[in-house]
């Protein structure tokens, strides 16, 4: 937003004001400097008074009391800093034009980055074998001539290369882009080798079909919004995934599309997909990472850097996957047991593995614990004090996990566990507040029922179908 | 897809059902399955089955001892009267000049080594007095005495170590070694990485997966709280309390499982059974007070305290259940400074287990199968690092020792030879890469087979490099 006549005015005149207040600090600083030797000696013979002394650290001191020759130029910058601070003059200036630099930093535009040519480009070689201490011969840039021409006169610029990759000749970066979104959806791309659309990748198992997506991606002014719609409205992605002995035989890796994709969740989908379930979820968005709880003691020393894991307290520790910090050393282990690469190297295509460290990861990782916890509150207190049933609040919470009505079975199974659970944990309370700790008993529910229900949310939330799309 | 890769997400049917029918209580199931089930279906459960290897093996396993930091080479295994005679005179300018060392800027002095070598074993090889009991294996062992380094600084020499590489992004041995030939215990990883004193500078790369698929990663047993992360139930849930919470889970996904027929919720509910079995068979491993006391006397183990010589201990166990790949990290080698006092400390920490479990494996015949592998990210400068009072010595990448023993090396061999000083590969240079060419070609695989896509290459640990190196071979 540019700023108005009025903002402008006092921009202006707090620009002024700083101008003058630097140069009164400079004059300030240059007169300090001059008496500093006289400054030096009386502050050494206060120092022989204790009462004064105490006023000055003990760094400073040893600073005085070391010749001003011997003094590296650290204690010298340390010793002026000193002298400057205790000067009243200079404190204040230093203070007003604090001050002033604040109200001027509310003016500034909110910025960007942009990228400019340089006058000058520079100068690029090639690095024999990869290694940047052997120069080989000196390059430009340009395009593969076996491609659509670049536009340029002279020396392509950054610009004319953005408008190339996207050009009308160049159905490429369309293609990647729509085949990456197709595997999103249907757990593999039209070709396979997503990130390699070269010779020695894949063919496309739907040539056709690559070409259209490809296409109309770019005529409707690249939208990913449309082709997003357009392949989840298609009747081949909403058929259902169920595998029949006909379908298993005749395609096996559903290559040729003849049922619905159904796919477990990726590492970060799958935790925000609890914390939505257990109504724990924080929606907000941006800003620095955030440390969700993790087993203590991961992130140790390595090498010479020892960094804390602080973990976070506020809403944070509920926000999305996405801004769970990364380090590659220690990587969140939750999402690495759920084929999260650690990030060393560039993943486009992350394994979906299946394995026992995942279970025990949902059974048992604090923080699904305290989803579990989460999801037995909402259940517990789920129309409380009115009609519902027990068996009503486990038909909701299979509708929160699975997103479908439950079968009868299912509910009957569960609400035999929560029954039995329940009696149980009635029998033994001291079993019961040992699970649920005083300040996750919601008000009008006991310990008891809180256990019970917490059975049930760590089953449900262990179930195949939670984390599975399709 | 990748050949192999699409090999192992292949499910033959009667391994799937060898393995739906291990926790499933059985027929129900069977029958669900049998008609669902002509062709191959796809499913991740085998990523871990064990492989066949490329030609017949000289090792099943390894046992993989990192000393974090780099020991010297000089005073431990390679004996130079020649340098002690030098001792304290200026490195000779036609070595100095244009070398690049980490740390050492001014033309330094030569330093012999303040220890004395004995000749240990009928094959004589030469091992320092700070490891006694190692001489006394000697005959076991098979020295190299020319392995070379491209890093030397520790970080990225680690990494080319562990990964053949010296950036982040490459798969560790330990998973190279899974991806080929899988595992053949399942109730335990096939890759644990066992660690004392601080996490090598690399960090968990060392033992990570790269550009495999994360399954193949090493698994961290610690020696404090869970060994495996999140093994144990959440705080006032008993065992009999999880059993019954996973019959409930592997109950509704049965119920899924015959609805929806996908053959990976038959996997999941498997999955769910091996968590719950590696829930008691991990403690049980873990917990070595039930080993002999002549066992403990050996190594010097004392049951539940952190220590190299349990997790040598440890490793023995480990191999003895089938696991594949077993990684040891022990810091604290970097001696700048202090070497006599340093190596002397860390010598006694780890000598007397090393020399027990090579013992011990000999003695269970575990070592004609296991290939016990110790070294380090490179070695130490014959020159001096730092004041007369404590001297040490700077990274060297250029030449230093590791020794391998058991799984197909020869015994109470040494290969390669450094100069007078100990400075450079005099005979018979190896390098990194055909350390790790070698490597896997014991345990039955070619490096220039074991490869992956991966960004449009097929991806090995040598890169395009390594040769195997037949002479160490027995």
């Amino acid at each position: 937003m540019p700023l108005n006549p009025e903002e402008i005015k006092s921009k202006d005149e707090l620009s002024k004001e700083r101008l003058a207040l630097q140069k009164n600090l400079k004059a300030r600083e240059k007169a300090l400097a001059k008496a500093v030797a006289e400054w030096e000696e009386t502050t050494l013979a206060l120092l022989e008074n204790s009462e004064e002394s105490a006023k000055v650290p003990v760094t400073i001191q040893k600073i005085l009391r070391t010749e001003a020759e011997k003094r590296t130029t650290k204690q010298t910058k340390s010793l002026t800093q000193f002298q400057q601070q205790q000067d009243p003059a200079y404190a204040d200036l230093e203070k007003d034009l604090n001050r002033i630099q604040t109200e001027l930093k509310a003016f500034d535009p909110d910025s960007t980055l942009v990228m400019v040519e340089m006058p000058e480009p520079r100068m690029n070689n090639l690095f024999k074998r990869g290694d940047f201490l052997s120069k080989g011969a000196e390059v430009t840039p340009q395009t593969p001539d076996a491609l659509h021409p670049l536009n340029t006169k002279g020396t392509p610029s950054r610009l004319e290369f953005a408008k190339w990759l996207v050009a009308k000749e160049n159905p490429l970066v369309s293609r990647v882009t729509v085949n990456r979104w197709w595997s999103q959806f249907f757990g593999q791309g039209i070709v396979a080798t997503q990130e390699d659309f070269g010779s020695q990748g894949d063919a496309p198992t739907h040539p056709e079909l690559l070409d259209w997506l490809a296409v109309e991606f770019m005529e409707h002014h690249w939208s990913m919004k449309h082709i997003h719609k357009t392949i989840v409205m298609s009747a081949t992605y909403q058929q259902s995934a169920k595998v029949t002995p006909e379908l298993l035989e005749a395609d096996p890796y559903n290559k040729l599309y003849t049922r619905g994709p159904r796919l477990r969740l990726s590492a970060e989908s799958i935790r925000d997909n609890a914390l939505a379930i257990s109504g724990l979820l924080s929606t907000k968005m941006g800003g620095p990472p955030i440390y969700p709880p993790q087993p203590e003691g991961l992130w140790r020393h390595v090498g010479r850097n020892a960094p804390k894991y602080l973990t976070s307290t506020s809403e944070d520790r509920y926000r999305r996957g996405v801004y769970v910090i990364w380090r590659r050393s220690a990587p969140y282990p939750s999402f690495t047991n759920f084929d999260a690469p650690d990030r060393g190297a560039c993943v486009i295509n992350r394994s979906r593995t299946n394995t026992p460290l995942q279970a025990l990861t949902l059974l048992n990782d604090p923080a699904y614990v305290e989803i579990g916890i989460g999801l037995a509150k909402r259940l517990a207190t789920k129309g409380l004090g009115t009609e519902l049933s027990d068996r009503e609040r486990i038909a909701y919470a299979f509708r929160l996990c699975v997103a479908r009505e439950p079968k009868a079975i299912e509910v009957d199974h569960v609400t035999k566990v929560f029954q039995q659970e329940l009696i149980y944990f009635q029998e033994h309370p001291q079993a019961a507040q040992k699970l649920i700790s005083a300040d996750h008993r919601p008000e009008g529910v006991g310990a008891s029922r809180m256990a019970a229900w917490l059975y049930v949310a760590n089953i449900l939330l262990n179930l195949d179908e939670t984390i599975t799309k399709g | 897809m990748n050949a192999h890769l699409q090999q192992l997400l292949n499910d033959t049917r009667r391994e799937f059902f060898q393995r739906a029918g291990m926790g499933i209580g059985g027929a129900a199931l069977t029958a669900l399955l049998t008609d669902s089930l002509q062709a191959a279906v796809p499913s991740s459960t085998n990523a871990m089955a064990a492989q066949k290897s490329h030609f017949p093996p000289k090792a099943k396993n390894v046992i993989f001892l990192h000393m974090v930091g780099a020991p010297s080479h000089l005073d431990l295994y390679d004996a130079k009267p020649k340098l002690q005679e030098l001792d304290g005179e200026l490195v000779p300018d036609k070595l100095w000049k244009g070398l690049r060392l980490a740390f050492i800027r001014e033309q330094p002095k030569l330093m012999g080594s303040p220890f004395a070598f004995k000749q240990q074993g009928e094959a004589g090889i030469p091992i320092s007095e700070l490891m006694p009991h190692l001489g006394s294996v000697s005959d076991e062992l098979c020295m190299i005495h020319s392995l070379k380094t491209d890093h030397f600084n520790h970080a990225p020499a680690q990494l080319f170590f562990q990964t053949g590489f010296s950036r982040f992004g490459r798969p560790s041995l330990g998973s190279w070694v899974n991806y080929g030939l899988g595992s053949e215990n399942s109730n335990l990883p096939g890759f644990v990485v066992l660690i004392t004193g601080n996490v090598a500078g690399a960090g968990n790369s060392l033992w990570g997966s790269g550009f495999l698929p994360s399954i193949y990663q090493g698994v961290e047993f610690r020696s404090s709280g869970d060994p495996v992360l999140f093994l144990s139930n959440p705080k006032g849930m008993t065992g009999e309390d999880r059993r019954r919470i996973i019959d409930s889970v592997n109950h509704l996904n049965k119920v899924q499982l015959a609805d929806v027929g996908d053959p990976e919720i038959a996997t999941r509910i498997n999955q769910y059974e091996m968590a719950y079995r590696m829930q008691s068979a991990v403690p049980e491993l873990m917990d070595i007070s039930n080993e002999p006391k002549h066992i403990h006397e050996q190594y010097g183990t004392q049951p539940g305290k952190a220590s190299f010589a349990n997790n040598c201990l440890l490793a023995r166990r480990l191999v003895e259940r089938g696991v594949r790949f077993v990684q040891l990290f022990d810091q604290g080698w970097d001696h700048h400074g202090s070497l006599v006092k340093g190596l002397k400390n860390k010598c006694k920490q780890v000598d007397q287990p090393i020399a027990a479990l090579i013992k011990d494996l000999k003695q269970r015949g575990l070592l004609d199968d296991t290939l016990v592998v110790w070294g380090a990210e490179f070695g130490r400068t014959p020159m001096v690092q730092g004041d007369r009072k404590a001297p040490g010595r700077d990274h060297h990448k250029d030449a230093y020792t590791v020794w391998m023993a058991g799984g197909g090396v020869k015994r109470g061999f040494a290969y390669g030879k450094t100069d007078d000083i100990g400075f450079h590969v005099a005979e018979n240079p190896m390098h990194v890469n055909d350390f790790h060419a070698t490597l896997l070609h014991l345990l039955g695989m070619d490096h220039e087979r074991l490869t992956f896509k991966f960004q449009g290459l097929d991806m090995r640990v040598t890169g395009v490099a390594g040769n195997v190196v037949p002479e160490i071979i027995a």
